[in-house]
Formats: structure tokens, sequence, C-alpha cells
């Protein structure tokens, strides 16, 4: 079969998709937008890629499947919260939040008096007040699990769409719909937490977000996450340790570069 | 540090294009091609997101000697076709309320005429089956070749044919009923 041997579209039809084919560019904001957004999937804007017209650390999470979708906003602080809130509702949030500004001003006043502190110390009074922050942050690092490297020609098992394709039943990729927003929402408080240097808010995340989905489809962006807070926190040696389990797990990761660099400039 | 700006690190870094400068020329591409494949205007951006998202870890295997759209619409068709399973996500009533038109000058009717011909050509392509339609829109919107669009769609080239020949049939047929739904005809 060739060209020659299928029937001409006809005048009408040529018309039709020509107008089509002249589609003007989709809207500046929705490619702002989507950009913003995959910087945040691909856990690059905490690792200083710049967003254009982004929030950098208050990119918002996505909500696959529908519903109200949080974009950038001005402060961190109320990006976390609103996240928070979406997660465990007010009251909680409350009391996250008052706990996580005495953590700040007792933390800040800390290392007024005591320069150069570790950072597991610092916070120390936040840590032994809330017996899920203490124990997130003295956790053993939970294993790698290298559940969401994409192969190179089975891209809809790599991303945030990967388990649309596992069943047919709504009910069930609803079920991934929301557990993938779910894993994007705490990553997102950790990406925060990272970025305003909150050391024992970014474990706490990372390390619910290790219990919670030990084989999550965003477990990459987790452990890229993980190593950039212990760097952080002034944990080298232990950072250095997730980023060398990191690249056995993720050989292919755009995130191994921003770690050998990181660590390369720490003696 | 790690930015867009950069070229994936394992791509030959003259020869490759970069993921910034990528995403940029070819958003609407893959903007558009998503609702030409039948996502809905509500799902665009978290369908663009996605495919953005393969295409940043797919580059490395990329072979710049290939055309870049063709591949870009593989990766495209494929979320689009996960999406399409959903049945809450299939297109359900043409809506001609949509389109509302601004004034009466004659530009403004020109490009509502425009407008109401690309909203009949989307509802008539929601008619036409998943794999046939993305041959028609490679071939005969995008205007690539077929052998272009065999590989792209990882098919024969005879079935490439086929399918083409099979879904203009159903998109003449479908532009045809909505036509004449809208008393056009």
């Amino acid at each position: 079969m060739s060209e020659r041997d299928l029937e001409p579209l006809g005048a009408d039809l040529e018309s039709l998709l020509d107008a089509e084919r002249s589609r003007p560019h989709a809207a500046p904001r929705s490619k702002d937008r989507v950009l913003s957004r995959v910087h945040a999937s691909l856990a690059i804007g905490v690792l200083g890629g710049g967003v254009p017209g982004g929030g950098g650390a208050g990119l918002g999470a996505d909500v696959p499947g529908g519903g109200p979708v949080p974009h950038a906003v001005g402060g961190a602080g109320a990006a976390t919260g609103g996240l928070l809130a979406s997660l465990f509702g007010k009251p909680l949030v409350l009391g996250l939040t008052a706990f996580a500004l005495g953590g700040a001003v007792g933390a800040g006043t800390y290392a007024t008096f005591r320069p150069a502190p570790p950072m597991l110390v610092a916070p120390a009074p936040v840590v032994t007040a809330s017996p899920v922050a203490s124990s997130t942050v003295e956790a053993p690092l939970p294993a790698i699990e290298p559940s969401v490297q994409a192969p190179a020609d089975a891209p809809a098992a790599s991303s945030a769409s990967s388990a649309r394709a596992a069943t047919d039943a709504d009910a069930g990729l609803a079920g991934h719909d929301a557990s993938l927003a779910a894993e994007r929402a705490l990553l997102e408080v950790a990406r925060n937490a990272v970025a305003r240097k909150e050391s024992a808010a970014a474990f706490e995340a990372l390390g619910r977000h290790a219990r919670e989905f030990p084989r999550g489809r965003l477990s990459e962006e987790r452990e890229g996450l993980w190593i950039r807070a212990l760097i952080g926190a002034g944990r080298t040696d232990e950072a250095r340790q997730r980023a060398s389990r990191f690249k056995k797990s993720f050989p292919r990761s755009m995130l191994i570069p921003a770690f050998e660099s990181a660590l390369g400039t720490i003696p | 540090m790690v930015d867009l700006e950069r070229s994936h690190p394992e791509e030959t870094p003259l020869s490759a294009p970069t993921f910034r400068a990528l995403f940029e020329a070819e958003f609407s591409y893959v903007f558009h091609t998503l609702r030409r494949l039948g996502v809905r205007d509500a799902d665009l951006e978290d369908l663009t997101h996605d495919v953005f998202v393969t295409v940043y870890r797919s580059l490395p295997e990329y072979d710049p000697k290939r055309p870049l759209r063709p591949w870009l619409f593989g990766m495209a068709y494929r979320f689009a076709s996960d999406y399409r399973r959903l049945a809450r996500h299939r297109r359900e009533v043409v809506d001609d309320r949509r389109i509302e038109p601004v004034d009466a000058s004659p530009s403004a009717d020109e490009r509502l005429a425009t407008e109401q011909a690309r909203r009949l050509v989307i509802d008539a392509l929601d008619a036409v089956d998943l794999d046939r339609r993305a041959v028609l829109v490679l071939h005969d919107i995008d205007g690539h070749t077929m052998p272009e669009i065999a590989q792209a769609l990882a098919i024969p080239v005879n079935t490439a044919y086929s399918r083409l020949r099979l879904a203009r049939e159903q998109f003449r047929a479908s532009v045809q009923r909505i036509q004449l739904r809208r008393g056009e005809r």
C-alpha cells in the first residue's frame, strides 16, 4: 500500500484540518505551570534549578485525577501548611505549625549562642518533644526501593501516570492516583523543609514517606531529597553512604550529578 | 548542580537538545497532540507534565538522527492511551456552547470560524479509534511520512496505511454526523 492508494481527504476536510494545523501555541501560563511541576516531580527545584515564574521551594503539589491543584505560593510555610491541612486536618496543622515555629525559634536561639552546632543537636528540644520526630530522626535509613526507575522504552512505568496502566478498574486507578498525590504531598513537605534547612521536618516527612511508601513511585525523588537533607544537616558521611547506595539503585538518575557536585565541595 | 538548562548528562552535549530547549520548543506540540488524542482540556496540563517527565528520563535513548516529534508523539500516545482506558476520562457530550463570540468585527468572525473548525476537528477525532487516530494526526495534521509514523508507533508501514485509510473514513463520517447535528448540512 502507498500514498496513491489512499482516497484523498477532500477540500472540506482539508480546510478543517488546516484550521487545526494552524492552532496557536499553548498559553504561556500553562507552559510555566507545567514546567514548575516538572521541576518539582524531578526534585530539581530543590537542587538548584530555577523555575521561570515559579515559586522555587513553594512549588505546588499536583493532584492527579482532578480536584483543585495547589500551585506556587509566596511563602513556603503557607505551602507546607496547606499541604499539611489537606493531609491531616486543621487541628494537627496548628499543632505542627506551632511545633515548627517553636523549633525554629529554639534552634535559632541555640545557634546564636553556639555557632556551628551539629544539626542533630541544635533542634534537640524539638526532637525530644515529639516521639514522632525523634523516632524519625534517629531511625535507621530505610532501604532504597528502586521501583520508579524507568525503562527507556516503557515510559508509562516511569512517572506520574505509570499506575494508570496497571488496571482497567477505575477504583484501582483512583486509588493509585490518590496514593501518588499523597506521595507528592509528603515529598513537597520534605522539599520545602530542605529548602528552609529545617532538617528535622525534612527527615520527618521523608521518614514518613519511606514508611508509608517503601516501594513508592517517587522513591527516587525521596532518596534524592534525603541525601540533600543529610548534606544540609552536616551529616556528610551518611550522605555519602546514601548517595553511594542511590547510585547503585538508580544508576541513570539525573539527580546523581547534583549529589556528587554537592558532596565534592565538602572536605 | 542540576537544572533544566543542561543537557542530560548521558547525552552528547553538542548534538542532543537540552531538555529545557526541548520543553520550550515542543510544549505546545505535546499539549495539542494530547488534545487531539482525546485528553480533556482540564487534564491537558497533568498529562503534558507526565509526558515531559518521561521525556526527561528518556532523553539518553533519543537518537538525534531521528525526527523529534514522532518520538514525542509516541510518548504522548502511550499516556493518552492509558488515560483513555478510564471511562471517566472519555469525552462526554459535545458542547457547542463553549464557543462564545466576544465581538462582531470581521476579524473576530474569522477567528470564531477558525475556532469552530478546530472544535469540529477535535470532536470528530474523538469518534476515531485511538490507534487509527494516532496515524491520522501524525500524517494529516503533523505531516509526517509513513515510515516515520510506523517507527514512532512501532507498527509495520502497511499497518499504518491501513489505519490511516480507516481513520479517514471514520473521521469523515464523524464530521458529517456532527455537522448534521448542528444543522450545518
